[in-house]
């Protein structure tokens, strides 16, 4: 009995003991010491995409000067205190009761001046707060662009005329064939310079008679010398180019392969391939059209290559057509529409068989 | 003169290269697709007017023709927006592509003052805004099908490139009875299943017909003789002769491209098998194989100059080409199992095959060097492939395990599509005739 205690005891207080040191200590997990990465994603285009110079543009000696901003006009402090002249709203002289000449037709000032016609305005203070606009252009365009547009509406034109035609019905009386809606000008035309037409309404404004009594001059230029507002100075704007005559101004030359893939999804989500058809990974089709700024098809798609051999090539190249007319409009960045303006879509079945 | 000549020159030269200046420098966004969707092309079949229903009738029949070709799905009726009236005046495409449907079929049916059927449809592409064809027919007006067939032909080929398979006929083995006293008669019906009728009475077993590429005649086997021989049968008369006289049976006949041969096979009493060649007008036979094999399923390449044809000669049964006029045949299948029933495409492009291998039988394609094999369709029990006119649908027969009995069967080259062709009884051995004159 007490031999049986006692081996009881000592067993499990040797198997307590086993497991209280072996099994109470198992080996520390260790962690690594890792420190996060920051991660930025930058699109590729960011780093792919300078704007490109123009081989052609004049080579200027002096380097561009970088156009400055005006700093804020600093306003006068105003007066405190008694003083009836110097306020922060000048008081409006009375509008003077005088003869308006009716002549019929005020003369043409020669060239603008730079300074409306200081007469004083119930409100004076709007009225000269409007300085003649300044045509300043960075980049002014060069009249090259015109030559490059003409030749292309013509021949669009023409291709055009053709297709309907060519659909012959075999019936006697034939149903009116919808003719395809004649191609608009090229959209480029309005890149003609548009600040040429500023200059217009500038002149309009110099060309009031002007006061010729020496006592209105003076009221005048006193009136003037008080609305004037203090200048903030600075480097007037630069009139020279930003950059070597970029051809075109556009914020980045291409689509970015991100913008791509997704014209890409769009138009394969349209596609049905000629699956089954004989010698069905030949049946190439390239397919132009013009876009709007919307990304709507402007006239109709043309059939460029592929499609005038067999009846399946035909077939292969009137699909591809409805693929690109049943996808639009695209969606596209409409910064970048200059880019896009036109867009070739290349179909190859080749990969999928 | 040399003045004028070099001033001309130097005008040249100048508009020559004001041409390179002022070559537009025009940013074009190319891309490249080499992927899309394999769909069927959504078509609007409207019904065709007609002073009774049979402008319904006629519209109805193209429609499923379109869509048993698996390559179209016609629209609902009930989703159109504009009901037309005037098939002859343009429709109002924005109505059409707003349901999306790229093509829209209109038509109109009348009776012609002599009492015949003058049927007319346009086919318009609603995202184009053109019509792609407008056409009549007349016929009598029991016909109507035929039109309706012929009319969903000429859309399937204006819309694919390729010429359509629906205004064909299939001759078919049509089985009935227990299954052992099967009674087999030759049948033929339209290849939508409508106008069955039979050609044979049953008496005697009939196996493997096959159409006549260019004339309404079909060539099969019977055992009508005691043993079985490879008859001719005119469809326009019923009129039925041995095709040539030879000792031992024939069997698996098939036409030549021009119509003028029947290929066959002649089983000799050592067991083996050589292939033979009948001329129709002189009755002359030529030996095309030399072999102790068993050589047989003999089919024409659509220019004539070629026979496919199964033999075991290497062992096994595989898939051999010759000249049409015999010589070294050339091995093309080298995949397990043994191949059986070669067609040539009437396209010329595919070899279609029945494959037996791993306790299944396989219809499948190969390209007439062996390459590129694909299997479209596997089964207990399948076998005997024919080719749709255009080389684009295949029809095969198939037993399911412990059914009843075979059932025929339409694939698409790409493997999609596969439809049971509906028969009033069990039906095997089919064979697609060429499209009707």
């Amino acid at each position: 009995m007490k031999a049986g205690l006692v081996t009881s005891v000592t067993m499990h207080a040797a198997l307590l003991g086993f497991g209280l040191f072996s099994l109470s200590a198992p080996r520390a997990f260790e962690v690594a010491d890792v420190e996060a990465l920051p991660v930025e994603i930058i699109p590729i285009e960011s780093m792919t995409q300078v704007q490109e110079g123009d081989k052609k543009a004049e080579l200027s000696e002096t380097p561009t000067p970088t156009p400055t901003k005006r700093p804020d006009p600093v306003e006068n402090a105003q007066n405190t205190g008694d003083n009836d002249v110097d306020l922060k709203t000048p008081p409006t002289p009375e509008p003077r009761q005088r003869e308006v000449e009716k002549t019929a037709e005020p003369p043409p000032a020669p060239k603008p001046t730079p300074k409306p016609e200081p007469k004083p305005e119930p409100e004076p203070q709007q009225a000269a707060a409007e300085p003649t606009p300044v045509p300043a252009t960075e980049v002014r365009p060069e009249p090259q662009p015109k030559q490059e547009v003409t030749p292309e509406p013509a021949s669009e034109e023409t291709v055009v005329a053709e297709t309907p035609e060519a659909e012959s019905v075999s019936l006697p009386n034939s149903a009116p064939v919808p003719q395809s809606r004649p191609q608009p000008p090229k959209a480029s035309t309005a890149k003609a310079p548009e600040r040429k037409d500023a200059d217009k309404p500038a002149q309009k404004t110099a060309s009031k008679p002007k006061s010729e009594n020496s006592e209105e001059l003076f009221d005048e230029v006193a009136a003037l010398l008080n609305k004037d507002k203090a200048s903030g100075g600075g480097a007037k704007r630069s009139q020279e180019q930003a950059s070597l005559g970029g051809s075109r101004n556009t914020p980045g030359e291409k689509l970015s392969q991100s913008e791509m893939d997704a014209l890409r999804g769009q138009i394969q989500r349209c596609w049905n391939v000629p699956a089954g058809a004989l010698d069905a990974e030949n049946l190439k089709v390239s397919i132009q059209m013009n876009l709007d700024a919307s990304g709507n098809i402007e006239g109709s798609p043309r059939i460029i290559a592929g499609g005038n051999g067999t009846m399946v090539e035909r077939a292969a190249a009137e699909s591809a057509r409805r693929a690109v007319l049943q996808c639009a409009p695209y969606n596209l960045p409409a910064a970048k529409y200059d880019t896009w303006s036109e867009v070739i879509v290349h179909f190859d079945p080749s990969d999928m068989f | 003169m040399q003045t004028i000549i070099r001033a001309t020159f130097l005008m040249a030269t100048l508009i020559a290269g004001l041409g390179v200046a002022v070559l537009p420098a025009r940013a074009v966004v190319e891309i490249d697709i080499n992927k899309g969707v394999v769909e069927p092309l959504p078509i609007a079949v409207t019904e065709f007017i007609s002073a009774d229903g049979r402008g319904a009738e006629i519209a109805g029949v193209i429609e499923a023709d379109l869509r048993r070709s698996g390559l179209f799905a016609p629209i609902e009726k009930g989703a159109f927006i504009e009901q037309i009236s005037n098939p002859d005046a343009a429709p109002r495409f924005e109505d059409w592509t707003v349901i999306n449907a790229q093509a829209l079929v209109t038509g109109k049916v009348s009776e012609t003052p002599d009492g015949r059927l003058r049927a007319e449809f346009r086919l318009w592409d609603t995202y184009a805004g053109q019509q792609l064809i407008g056409e009549q027919f007349f016929t009598s007006k029991e016909k109507w099908r035929r039109v309706a067939h012929i009319i969903a032909d000429a859309i399937y080929q204006r819309l694919t490139g390729e010429s359509g398979y629906f205004d064909t006929r299939i001759v078919y083995v049509d089985e009935s009875g227990p299954r052992n006293n099967r009674v087999k008669r030759l049948a033929i019906m339209d290849q939508d299943g409508a106008n069955q009728r039979f050609l044979t009475d049953g008496r005697a077993i009939v196996l493997t017909p096959r159409f006549s590429p260019t004339r309404q005649e079909i060539t099969y086997m019977s055992y009508e003789g005691g043993q079985p021989q490879v008859y001719l049968l005119q469809l326009e008369t019923g009129q039925r002769e041995l095709v040539g006289n030879f000792p031992g049976m024939t069997f698996a006949p098939r036409f030549s491209p021009n119509g003028q041969q029947i290929v066959m096979s002649l089983l000799r009493d050592d067991g083996n098998s050589n292939i033979f060649a009948m001329d129709l007008r002189s009755r002359n036979t030529t030996r095309l194989t030399t072999s102790n094999a068993i050589d047989t399923s003999p089919s024409y390449s659509p220019d004539g100059s070629q026979i496919v044809f199964t033999s075991d000669r290497g062992g096994r049964a595989q898939i051999y080409v010759m000249g049409a006029s015999g010589g070294d045949p050339k091995r093309i299948s080298f995949g397990d199992g043994t191949y059986s029933t070669p067609v040539w495409s009437p396209r010329g492009d595919l070899i279609a095959f029945t494959k037996q291998t791993g306790g299944e039988f396989q219809i499948g394609v190969m390209r007439t060097d062996g390459s590129g094999e694909r299997i479209l369709s596997s089964g207990f029990l399948q076998e005997g492939p024919t080719w749709a006119p255009n080389g684009r649908v295949l029809m095969f027969f198939r037993q399911a395990a412990g059914s009843g009995g075979p059932q025929l069967y339409s694939i698409d080259l790409t493997g999609r599509n596969e439809r049971q062709i509906p028969t009033p009884e069990f039906g095997s051995d089919p064979a697609w005739s060429p499209l009707l004159e």
